[in-house]
């Protein structure tokens, strides 16, 4: 294995020239010297020693200085992007505002591409610098390495071809030419992708903006899929020829899945150009003509419910006039809510530019939100006229009667979801089902009765008994998908210790591999002198050992603390359990 | 109002997996004690009103102290009222200084919400609406009835009625029995459900009877072969007896249990592309003669399925057995012919070692392969 990877060295000392730096020198060279562009270009790559080496073959053979040239990667906090970090600060921050003063990691981001746009000519970015910085002030790209998710170079591209940007923005890609799988895995980025060609351009031309998002839906929707199809070719092919083969496969299902995206966003801007015009005039036409009336319908309803509210509960109010609107005095009682039960309120009907208007998240409104709640259980009776188009168990039960409830269940698991069960129950024991059918029941105009000639066969605990059946079973059918939502995060917490385990026991086998070699050499010195600096050395090695042993049972047991709160957290999620709420209970008729 | 309860069986807290690695092992025991705790959490999240367990909580009547204390301290760290009933099976019978014993550190320290069924006719009310009634195993086998002993309803009694027992049905034709509990027993014995555990599989036995008798299955498999595990049954009883009980099967296990033979590249391949693998206890055995370049690939694919330094198992716990796995010695010749003289002599020299040692010979021939073909 070593005589192997000496070759390699060998070889690569042994080459000539390389070419492919070669080129970058002569593109940045062409493109410092366009007249029309803005001579500044953004360099990606993907490791952080190809970062250094593109720096000094820029300084050694393209002619920059260090100062024309800003490295930008994960962690920025070289001496440099420090000095750009300190003139940012006064240049830019002292005249912001202190709250609006970002984070120190966003402040030397900002620091670095101030420096970029306003001193330096060149950035060379890793992978942590294509994702939201805003370069729209450069107008060159160079993917001197090519990642393999198509949504990874979109990222690259949009941080310069974005709103403000004015000029065209011109990308340049690295291919090795005699390198077949390479040439196929960019023309299945370029021409079946459309990265760097039609879509960008037609969306620009028909939008009149950049960055539509065409490329970036399309990059989007087959990125993930495309690069791990990319990895399972390079991981199993064992031939050159295997690796062609499966791209030249792979690029023709893309162009089929790429067809069919671009057939979806045809049809989707059709809908948009031909409908939603339409909606979206029938909005405004309804916010002109209809609203005042809604509004004025909708204040009236709150009215009635505060009439309604104050008149049950005989709290003294009385109508005032103050100065063209409507208003209402309302006396101190202790059946009003809060600081109202001492002092009263006036509140106005409708709008007022003097007193406080009435909405729904008024006091008010609520207080009587909750008596009507609160009253309308037990006896409340309605009269259901039932649709000529409702469903037919609804139509076929015209004269029955029963007894129903509304519940909201609430759940706070994985999925955060509140639920409205209606239950139904008629005086012969069946209960309305489907679900929907129960729903549309509460969707039938209907009307208070005082009372029925004959009393209810449902008794409320008929009602409960239904309820109690009809909530078990929604938990259960929820649970299901909890479940699966909560193994698929357990899995993945497993997967975090797992990791770190293989990063210990590789360590570990590192500092093994020493070892052997430490005690063959205190085995061997000569003189106590030289015997004790080995056995030291044998010494540090077997604590280092001994320390990873220790981390790597924890993390077996699972004794961590992280672990732990993650544990704690899926636990909560998944064994969090519902609340529900009778919100409604009636008898009533089915006319 | 309705009653809900939670039944499970068979936990078999203690079970050694001594086939496994040691690590593995670990992550296996580990799990019978986690899934104690979800079944917990789910009978809190679901609020039943008990948690009923029908015996084999233990895989032996004097379990290691680690695994009393383990699920001591489960119970012990909640604070509730709901009670949980444990019922001695016949792996952990009710005998004199078992663990279910009185004066066991572990039954004396239960909280009060955790009843051991400790005697014949044993009797718990659940409120004033249902009651739970059970009999303990008092050996590992035996041929009574547990169930004969639960009580006859008493006229005007109401109440739900729930029996415990421990047991086999007899509805598995040619089955051999142990604490047999006979057709019809829950009917016969007036009862509105009947929790029995100790066949590890999900199971409603004769699933159009009246009442309900279920097998809710071990939370957590115990060995290849088990299938439908993992679950416990929540049970809804509509009040007054006026329907059957509701059976709902609810999953808790964190792991899958599965034993695959392969028998070609193609099965091994396919296996590989499984996305479930991680959370599976695979017992993998591989019955198949490969020319040198499939060989290979399958010792690759195994590695992938192990994990290495470099890259995490595909496979949760693995327990491979590749005795079967051959190299077709005589199918080498292609690969001989590239090689220089002296190493054509080393292939054939294993060729005849082959007859005699053959897992060496093909294991070298496969190291030679591999060092020469790049």
């Amino acid at each position: 294995m070593l005589a192997e990877r000496e070759s390699f060295v060998r070889r690569a000392r042994s080459l000539p020239t390389d070419s492919k730096a070669e080129s970058l020198v002569t593109a940045v060279r062409l493109t410092m010297e366009r007249d029309d562009g803005a001579r500044k270009i953004v360099i990606f790559t993907e490791s952080l020693t190809t970062q250094n080496y593109l720096r000094d073959l820029l300084m050694n053979d393209a002619g920059l200085g260090d100062e024309e040239i800003t490295l930008f990667r994960g962690s920025n906090d070289s001496p440099r992007a420090l000095d750009a970090l300190r003139h940012w600060r006064d240049e830019v921050a002292a005249s912001m505002p202190a709250h609006s003063r970002p984070s120190p990691s966003v402040a030397v981001r900002l620091a670095l591409v101030h420096e970029f746009k306003t001193s330096s000519k060149v950035l060379i970015s890793t992978e942590a610098g294509a994702k939201g910085l805003n370069l729209q002030f450069c107008d060159t790209i160079i993917n001197y390495d090519l990642p393999w998710n198509p949504q990874r170079i979109e990222q690259r591209i949009g941080r310069c071809h974005r709103y403000g940007q004015v000029r065209d923005v011109t990308v340049i890609n690295f291919i090795a030419k005699d390198n077949e799988a390479q040439r196929l895995t960019f023309d299945i980025l370029s021409s079946k992708l459309d990265l760097f060609g039609s879509v960008l351009d037609m969306s620009d031309q028909v939008l009149q903006t950049p960055r539509s998002d065409g490329s970036e839906e399309l990059a989007t929707a087959l990125g993930p899929e495309f690069e791990s199809q990319l990895r399972r070719i390079w991981d199993r092919a064992r031939t050159v020829e295997e690796v062609e083969a499966e791209l030249r496969r792979l690029r023709d299902s893309m162009e089929d899945s790429r067809r069919e995206l671009q057939e979806i966003r045809k049809q989707t801007v059709g809908l948009i150009e031909t409908r939603l015009d339409e909606s979206v005039r029938e909005v405004f036409r309804n916010i002109r003509e209809s609203l005042p009336a809604t509004l004025a319908d909708f204040d009236a309803d709150l009215e009635r419910v505060l009439l309604g509210y104050l008149t049950a509960c005989e709290i003294p109010h009385e109508p005032a006039d103050t100065g063209g609107s409507r208003t209402l005095r309302i006396d101190p009682s202790p059946e009003l809510p809060g600081a109202l039960a001492e002092h009263g309120i006036t509140v106005a009907l409708g709008h007022s530019s003097e007193d406080e208007s009435i909405h729904t998240a008024h006091p008010l409104i609520e207080a009587a939100i909750a008596n009507a709640r609160a009253s309308c259980r037990g006896a409340y009776r309605v009269r259901f006229a039932i649709a000529d188009d409702a469903a037919q168990s609804l139509q076929r039960r015209r004269g029955s009667r029963g007894r129903l409830a509304l519940t909201r269940i609430s759940y706070r698991g994985f999925e955060r979801e509140d639920r409205l069960l209606v239950t139904a129950v008629f005086e012969d024991a069946e209960v309305l089902q489907p679900a929907a059918v129960a729903h549309e029941l509460l969707l039938q105009s209907c009307r208070d009765l005082d009372t029925f000639d004959v009393p209810m066969a449902v008794t409320p605990d008929d009602l409960d008994e239904v309820v109690d059946e009809e909530l078990f079973l929604d938990n259960s059918a929820v649970a299901r998908a909890e479940q699966a939502a909560f193994e698929q995060t357990m899995d993945q917490l497993d997967q975090y210790v797992e990791d770190r385990i293989m990063v210990l026991r590789r360590a570990r086998a590192g500092h093994a591999e020493r070892l052997g070699p430490a005690e063959q050499k205190r085995d061997r010195a000569l003189g106590s002198d030289a015997r004790a600096e080995a056995d030291q050395v044998v010494k540090r090695w077997t604590q280092a050992i001994e320390r990873l042993d220790e981390q790597l049972g924890k993390l077996i047991a699972r004794e961590d603390a992280v672990y732990e709160r993650w544990k704690s957290f899926a636990h909560d999620r998944r064994y969090g359990g519902a609340e529900h709420e009778r919100l409604l209970e009636a008898e009533f008729i089915l006319e | 109002m309705a009653l809900t309860i939670l039944h499970t069986a068979d936990w078999h807290l203690g079970r050694r997996f001594t086939s496994f690695d040691q690590e593995s092992e670990l992550r296996l025991t580990r799990a019978r004690l986690e899934v104690l705790s979800r079944i917990l959490d789910l009978a809190q999240s679901r609020n039943v009103d008990a948690v009923l367990c029908a015996g084999d909580l233990f895989d032996s009547a004097s379990p290691d102290k680690e695994w009393w204390q383990g699920a001591l301290d489960e119970f012990k760290r909640r604070d509730w009222q709901r009670p949980v009933v444990l019922l001695p099976g016949n792996h952990d019978p009710l005998l004199p200084n078992s663990v279910f014993d009185a004066h066991h550190p572990f039954r004396s320290g239960l909280p009060d919400y955790v009843h051991v069924v400790g005697e014949d006719g044993f009797e718990l009310p659940l409120g004033d609406k249902a009651v739970v009634y059970a009999t303990p195993c008092r050996s590992h086998a035996g041929q009574t009835n547990l169930a004969s002993s639960l009580p006859p309803r008493e006229p005007g009694d109401k109440r739900i009625r729930i029996g415990l027992i421990h047991g086999q049905t007899f509805d598995i034709d040619g089955y051999q029995t142990n604490f047999p509990i006979p057709r019809g027993t829950a009917n016969e014995r007036d009862l509105d459900y009947l929790a029995i555990g100790d066949t590890h599989a999900f199971r409603e036995v004769e699933p159009n009877a009246p009442v309900p008798t279920v097998y809710p299955s071990a939370p957590e498999a115990t060995n290849f072969g088990e299938k439908d595990t993992g679950y416990v049954a929540v049970v809804f009883f509509p009040r007054d007896r006026a329907r059957r009980a509701l059976v709902e099967k609810e999953r808790v296990a964190a792991w899958n249990w599965r034993a695959q033979t392969c028998l070609s590249l193609g099965d091994l391949r396919e296996l590989r592309s499984d996305e479930n693998l991680r959370k599976t206890v695979l017992r993998l055995k591989l019955d198949m003669t490969l020319p040198l370049d499939e060989y290979d690939e399958a010792e690759r694919i195994l590695t992938e399925l192990k994990g290495s330094l470099s890259a995490n198992p595909r496979v949760g716990v693995l327990d491979e057995d590749r005795s079967g796995m051959r190299l077709a010695i005589g199918d080498v010749c292609a690969f001989e012919q590239n090689l220089p003289p002296v190493l054509q002599s080393v292939v054939r020299r294993l060729q005849a070692e082959a007859a005699e040692r053959p897992e060496v010979a093909e294991r070298a021939l496969h190291h030679l392969y591999q060092l020469t073909r790049d």
